[in-house]
């Protein structure tokens, strides 16, 4: 009875701490710990990126750099980031978010103000590397028409003009208030004087005296950009930023020991109460294992999220159960994979070995064949000479050779052999026949003289000639239905996609049983692939034979009537153009083909 | 001392791609190419303008070089636009879109065309309605985009089409790559003058300009002096309202400029030797030679390539 009334008080006392764990567990897991680490990281990326930036600018400034695509770059990247960041800091929880809002905005101003300014630099930098560079010859130009003049002052002239070249020259590696100004009031005395100079003298002076403002007013220009660019206080901001973050930091971490603390107590009240309800239950036989169990669970629990907190280990089933799943996906994919690997291997080898045999073969099988059309000619001849001889048979006078004569035809049945021949003859003629078809499907089965063209193609047309080459296989048997759809043209060995179709269509042909059957052949597109499929009402295939159809010699026709390459070829085929061939069908009712294949060639260039 | 000529030899073609200002653009791309595919759909589908009656394509014609070969292009009811349609070949390789560079992104551009009352004179709205009840987009929308028609992916799409259209084949990209005998002599020699007169000091980078913005007239007043001045002449200005930003432009890229005639914001000027003699005049600062201007345009028409929009991994 004690046992019962200790229940109840005990129960709800265990449940209520339950719900104080999870939640103090809760609220230490709101704290994203994680969130921190990778705002810091991205805070550092930027200042790291702010930097190089800079770096970038003085690069450029000093001709390290000789083109601007380091700091277009840095640019686009400085400003990705801070978007980034932005978008980042505005998902987490934060204490103060108007507070880090003011911070980012005033680095986002920081960053918009620096590319302003940098965007300047770019162009005034060109122009006075342009001037600078272009100086020298101005001067150059100026000198050789102040030769040409008659003037005494030219001489004067040429020496004051190359003084002002040096000066702006120097000009550059230390520009002053005073010596831009003693510059320009020179440059303006050469021009005074200049002036009753021939017009072409006047004007090369003037070309030259515009490059020397240019560089004055450039060099100026730059130097006070840099100087804005070095004060822009994008790097300060960022740190606003990080100090902001790392005090929002600490005061979660003070909170997260606090919240540890609760869980322990929690914990080891919990214990306590466990260890009440073991006494408790030891009593009854009946429940003590179920209470066992439920303490074993519940103690297990509660020791791993007791641990989790402690060691702070972040939680990561989600990950490692999306890791297993797409791990699950590989291993499929690699059975896939596998399945296809073998198949093609087979191919391969078969193809090989085909290579080999059916040169081997055709060799033999050439003087075979070419001895038998002159063994066919003698034979003729012999035949002739015999019936001549046979004609002439009366005329023999001697009764007895006449009698060995008769007795020795009769003996090897010569009516018999005259009749017997030809169709010996014509029968290994046949065979002949088949023997240089099956080298010859070999042949091409392992493409060992294929020269294969790629081009764009009308798979419609292709269709359609194919069809007309095996009208004689299949008029008697069957109609043939056209479902066309819209069709680009498709890249592919023409040649190679009409024996495809004709092995299709052949053996759909074969499948249909004597009665009137139909083809219906049907092309279609997606975006990246083309497809036709062959299909007939004839008997379908049996299960058991589904998965070797596309092996190699693989053939269920009457010995003679098919070599069973005809698949296999087109498998290896279509495979050549990754492609993809599939086959649905029902005994009985029929079966259909599917040929893929990609519109474009991935590899082959594709004119725009 | 013949193993040091050999170290020379090594060092000097080094020394000297490293030095170059312009540089090749890369062969390969990373572009997802079924979100390329269904941008090649919508690039050239009218149903994007308000009346159905251009595309992105009448504008940005693949064999005009990208441009349509119109001084000032005409937008859905014929009206013309403020400015020259600049070429969509390598257009990804600017760092900002338009002639003032209003647009950050392609996908900005894409954003700012189609609404532009002049241009395409739709509504977002709109196209993401007749974009979504075409079964054939729906489903390719679907497999390339979790979240299937929107506008973001739309311009998204549109935009990765256009990331594919850079022209890395050019004959001067050849010779940056090393191919010494991919430019004619006469070819080099205008690179050379390219590179000496300045040119380069914008004309720069992968792109050969088109990642920087520089005044129009900085050695002398051009636009202030013409006559029919216009509002585009403003260039940046229009975008930022800064009295510096008057008569600012993005550098236009150079790439396959043979092509794309006529010239400058506006397409005022109709060949390439003028548009060469402004920049001298107008930018440089000087005088050209008419051979100058020939040598340099002869290296100008080296930099003319086709998309080779087919390495995709």
């Amino acid at each position: 009875m004690k046992g019962r009334t200790g229940w109840v008080p005990v129960t709800a006392a265990v449940a209520a701490l339950l719900c104080a764990l999870g939640l103090a567990y809760e609220w230490s897991r709101a704290l994203g710990e994680s969130d921190y680490l990778e705002n810091v990281a991205a805070l550092r990326q930027l200042k790291q990126l702010d930097a190089r930036w800079e770096l970038d600018v003085l690069k450029s400034r000093i001709g390290i750099n000789v083109h601007y695509d380091p700091l277009a770059a840095s640019q686009s990247g400085i400003a990705s980031g801070a978007r980034a960041l932005g978008a980042a800091l505005g998902a987490g929880r934060h204490d103060d978010t108007a507070e880090l809002r003011a911070g980012l905005d005033r680095l986002n101003a920081a960053i918009v103000r620096k590319i302003a300014l940098v965007e300047r630099f770019k162009s005034g930098n060109s122009v006075l590397r342009n001037s600078m560079v272009f100086l020298p010859t101005a001067a150059d130009d100026a000198q050789q028409a102040l030769l040409g003049e008659r003037a005494t002052v030219a001489r004067r002239l040429a020496v004051e003009l190359n003084e002002v070249l040096l000066a702006s020259l120097l000009y550059s590696n230390g520009a002053t208030e005073e010596r831009g100004a003693e510059t320009l009031a020179r440059l303006a005395s050469v021009e005074s004087v200049a002036k009753p100079l021939s017009a072409p003298t006047v004007e090369r002076i003037d070309i030259f005296a515009a490059h020397v403002r240019t560089v004055i007013r450039e060099q100026r220009g730059v130097d006070a950009l840099l100087a804005e660019i070095a004060a822009v206080d994008t790097a300060a901001s960022i740190d606003e930023i990080g100090n902001r973050l790392g005090r929002e930091q600490r005061r979660a971490e003070e909170r997260n020991r606090e919240y540890r603390e609760y869980l322990l107590v929690f914990a080891a009240v919990l214990l306590a109460a466990m260890l009440y309800l073991a006494v408790q239950l030891t009593r009854s036989h009946a429940v003590i294992n179920r209470v066992n169990r439920e303490l074993q669970v519940a103690n297990g629990s509660l020791e791993q999220r007791v641990q989790e907190r402690t060691r702070e280990v972040e939680d990561r089933t989600a990950e490692l159960t999306r890791a297993n799943a797409s791990l699950q996906g590989e291993i499929a994919e690699r059975e896939q994979l596998q399945g296809q690997l073998v198949q093609s291997e087979k191919l391969a080898s078969i193809g090989q070995l085909a290579a080999g045999v059916a040169h081997e073969i055709n060799n033999p099988v050439g003087y075979v064949s070419s001895n038998f059309s002159s063994l066919e000619g003698y034979l003729a001849n012999l035949f002739e000479v015999l019936a001549a001889y046979e004609a002439a048979e009366p005329a023999i006078g001697d009764g007895e050779i006449r009698g060995r004569l008769a007795s020795l035809k009769s003996r090897v049945e010569l009516d018999f052999l005259k009749d017997d021949i030809p169709s010996l003859m014509r029968e290994s003629r046949e065979g002949l026949t088949r023997v240089s078809k099956i080298v010859s499907d070999l042949k091409d089965f392992s493409h060992v003289d294929a020269q294969p063209e790629w081009h764009p193609t009308n798979l419609q047309q292709c269709i359609e000639s194919t069809l007309n080459v095996v009208n004689n296989e299949v008029k008697y048997k069957a109609d043939v239905a056209r479902e066309y759809g819209i069709l680009p043209e498709v890249e592919c060995v023409a040649s190679q996609i009409s024996q495809v179709v004709m092995n299709l269509v052949v053996n759909a042909a074969h499948a249909i049983g004597p009665e009137r059957g139909l083809i219906t052949i049907r092309t279609g597109a997606d975006l990246h692939n083309a497809w036709i499929e062959v299909a007939d009402n004839g008997s379908g295939i049996p299960e058991a034979s589904l998965a070797r159809i596309f092996d190699p010699f693989y053939t269920t026709k009457p010995i003679g009537k098919g070599t069973g390459l005809g698949l296999s070829l087109s498998y290896g085929i279509v495979q050549k153009h990754n492609g993809n061939i599939t086959v649905q069908t029902a005994v009985g009712r029929g079966t259909t083909f599917r040929v893929t294949l990609p519109i474009v060639q991935a590899g082959l260039a594709e004119a725009a | 001392m013949k193993a040091l000529a050999l170290i020379a030899c090594l060092w000097a073609p080094a020394a000297f791609a490293t030095a170059e200002p312009i540089q090749p653009i890369p062969m390969t791309l990373r572009e997802d190419a079924a979100r390329a595919a269904l941008g090649r759909l919508l690039f050239n589908d009218p149903r994007l303008s308000g009346n159905g009656k251009v595309s992105c394509a009448s504008c940005h014609s693949l064999s005009h070089g990208g441009g349509d070969g119109r001084a000032r292009s005409a937008g859905f009811n014929g009206q013309l636009t403020l400015t020259n349609a600049p070429t969509v070949l390598n257009a990804a390789l600017n760092f900002k879109q338009f002639w003032n560079g209003s647009a950050d992104s392609l996908e900005a551009q894409v954003d700012q065309v189609v609404q532009n009352p002049v241009e395409m004179g739709s509504r977002w709205e709109d196209v993401v309605a007749k974009v979504a009840a075409d079964p054939g987009y729906r489903s390719a929308f679907a497999v390339s985009y979790r979240d299937g028609v929107t506008r973001a992916n739309i311009q998204q799409s549109i935009a990765t089409f256009e990331r594919t259209l850079t022209t890395p084949n050019s004959r001067f990209d050849l010779y940056l790559r090393g191919d010494s005998a991919a430019l004619s002599a006469a070819e080099k020699a205008g690179y050379a003058k390219f590179k000496h007169f300045g040119c380069v000091s914008c004309h720069q980078g992968v792109n050969v300009g088109g990642n920087m913005f520089q005044k129009f007239g900085v050695m002398g007043e051009y636009l202030q002096k013409r006559a029919n001045p216009s509002r585009s002449d403003l260039g940046r200005y229009l975008v930022t309202g800064l009295e510096a930003d008057r008569y600012v432009f993005k550098v236009p890229s150079l790439r396959n400029v043979a092509l794309t005639a006529p010239y400058f914001h506006d397409g005022s000027v109709a060949t390439l030797e003028e548009a060469v003699e402004v920049m001298f005049r107008y930018q440089l600062g000087r005088v050209a030679t008419r051979e100058d201007t020939e040598s340099i345009v002869k290296f100008l028409g080296t930099l003319t390539g086709r998309p080779a929009a087919q390495p995709w991994p």
